[in-house]
């Protein structure tokens, strides 16, 4: 994959990052697995917590924090600890410059109204994490391709002004 | 002055004149005095059907003041007849129920109404609360000059308590309810949680499974070593991972089937006037396939409509009529027939079938959570028929069968009718 500019936009390439929360750490070695077997290489970086996760984005709290500039993809699982993923996609849907991350819900909940409450607040993309392995490894694989074909813009300042 | 012209003759008619009058005097008399008998009489009927009534009864001055009331009455409120024949009624009547009372006084007063009914509060002496059902009438007498109220008294203070109870038990049901459905959500959605991951690394392990036997194969190992590998891999791992991936399936089964159950209790019901023969004919088109394969004759009556959410209503001759077919006797041709009646404000419909039939000691358990009666036989999570319950349940509605085995069963469904209004929680 070659880097490439559209709008403003970036293809997925190997410099963005890939952000999981993801509470359950098995679900989150299954989830890297499966990318790594899609052909997905990029970094991965791993919060087991809404609190966590909005710390690094909003660059407050205790290390590590989101580096400016940097492109970033957020896999969000619903059930967590502290604050729950659909509270981090509200506020990072809130934020001027978040906003523009594309934000993917990767979670066991399949309840109609929660998939229809995040595509209301602004998720990219619903996964559900199916029980049944081979339809899982399917839902990651989809969700890989779909990691290669999304626009990534790069957040806050180097993108000001276009 | 006597006229001493008067003849003899005259005289005696004269006389006759006075007795005749003196014997209508009589009988006047008489027919007076059997009057005031009749009079005294209703007086005491009337005192005593007023008195020895066992409903309160007042008579009030048009200004409040109690005239007269009655033992039952008094005893009511804890008075004896005299005290409470000096008071006003305002001072008897609970703070916040006087003004409903004068409402009512000057209703009858404007001549707005003949009678005025309503539920109100009493104080007893003791000051407890006491709930009444009170009518009142105004008498007028002939100049239409108001002279007092006509009221009977009837205690239901029982029945507010009982009416209260329900109230609260149907409040801590509907809480109760809504806990257990949060409860069953939060569990079966938790557990899937776990579940993911045995089941994915049990997949994992799968795969390495496979990428030892390869290893195996390809490598120098000696014969009596790769027999005990593979041994091992093919009998004692293989087995474990194919009971392990088995009893997940099993579980999230089960899981989905409880999931599924929470949310139709959960969902918003969309109220409206249902075509019944709309609403049957969508669900045998759905179920053709098992239909035709099965070789049913299907005989659907003109159905009357109901008052229900279509797509639930649906789901219910969906699970039922699927039963139907999943059920018949192969020893005969299988016969489906549904018919439909309006009896007292419902709709019921019954859905016939000549298959293999329920036990009775069977019946009561077929509507029960992952119930099954075939496990080995017939496919299926148990829920079918608990949906349907469930579903009937929210819609005021209800569901019973009547089956003998090996001869077919007849499963009634009852609805609120097309012109009943929903109290849905």
């Amino acid at each position: 994959m070659s880097p490439c500019q559209i709008l403003g936009g970036k293809m997925m390439t190997n410099e963005v990052l890939i952000i999981i929360a993801e509470d359950d750490e098995g679900h989150a070695a299954l989830i890297k697995r499966n990318l790594t077997r899609a052909g997905i290489m990029n970094t991965i970086l791993h919060f087991k917590d809404g609190q966590e996760t909005l710390d690094y984005l909003f660059r407050r709290g205790r290390d590590p924090h989101r580096e400016p500039g940097k492109a970033l993809v957020l896999l969000l699982d619903i059930r967590m600890p502290k604050v729950d993923g659909v509270e981090v996609l509200r506020q990072i849907k809130q934020d001027k410059e978040l906003r523009k991350i594309p934000v993917l819900m990767v979670t066991t909940t399949d309840d109609p109204r929660e998939i229809e409450k995040c595509h209301a607040i602004g998720c990219s993309n619903y996964v559900t994490k199916p029980v049944d392995y081979d339809k899982f490894v399917k839902a990651i694989r989809q969700l890989g391709l779909f990691l290669t074909v999304v626009q990534v813009p790069k957040i806050n300042g180097t993108l000001k002004g276009l | 002055m006597h006229d001493y012209k008067k003849t003899k003759k005259q005289l005696i008619a004269e006389l006759q004149a006075l007795r005749r009058r003196l014997a209508e005097l009589e009988a006047a008399e008489a027919e007076y005095k059997q009057n005031e008998e009749i009079l005294r009489e209703n007086g005491e009927l009337f005192r005593g059907i007023f008195e020895r009534s066992t409903v309160g009864k007042a008579l009030t001055a048009p200004n409040g003041k109690l005239l007269k009331v009655n033992q039952a009455f008094a005893s009511l409120l804890g008075y004896t007849v005299a005290e409470m024949e000096r008071l006003n009624f305002a001072q008897l009547t609970h703070p916040e129920d006087v003004a409903k009372s004068r409402e009512c006084i000057r209703c009858l007063l404007a001549n707005e109404r003949k009678t005025y009914r309503m539920e109100k509060r009493y104080l007893h002496k003791n000051g407890q609360v006491i709930w009444t059902d009170v009518s009142t009438t105004l008498f007028r007498n002939e100049t239409r000059t108001p002279r007092y109220f006509i009221t009977s008294i009837t205690d239901i203070t029982a029945q507010k308590r009982t009416e209260k109870q329900l109230r609260q038990s149907r409040h801590e049901l509907t809480q109760k309810n809504k806990e257990l459905e949060q409860i069953i959500y939060i569990t079966s959605h938790d557990l899937r949680s776990p579940l993911v991951n045995v089941q994915g690394f049990s997949k994992e392990l799968d795969y390495a499974l496979q990428e030892i036997r390869e290893l195996i194969q390809a490598k120098q190992i000696p014969d009596d070593i790769r027999t005990q590998l593979m041994t091992i891999l093919e009998e004692n791992v293989a087995e474990a991972i194919h009971y392990i991936l088995s009893s997940i399936a099993k579980m999230d089964t089960l899981l989905s089937g409880l999931l599924r159950l929470s949310r139709l209790g959960r969902a918003a019901l969309s109220m409206e006037e249902i075509d019944m023969n709309r609403c049957l004919s969508n669900v045998v088109n759905t179920l053709e396939f098992q239909t035709k394969e099965a070789g049913v004759m299907i005989d659907i009556a003109s159905l009357p409509p109901c008052h229900g959410d279509v797509v639930q209503i649906n789901q219910v001759f969906s699970n039922l009529i699927g039963n139907a077919l999943k059920f018949l006797d192969p020893a005969r041709p299988g016969m489906l027939k549904i018919w439909g009646k309006i009896q007292e404000n419902q709709s019921i419909y019954c859905i016939e079938d000549n298959g293999i039939g329920i036990a009775s000691e069977h019946q009561e358990h077929i509507f029960e959570i992952f119930h099954r009666l075939n496990p080995t036989q017939n496919s299926g999570e148990g829920l079918g028929l608990t949906i349907v319950r469930r579903i009937l349940e929210r819609h005021n509605g209800s569901i019973r069968v009547e089956s003998e085995l090996g001869r077919g069963s007849k499963f009634y469904v009852t609805l609120p009718d097309s012109g009943g209004k929903d109290d849905d929680e």
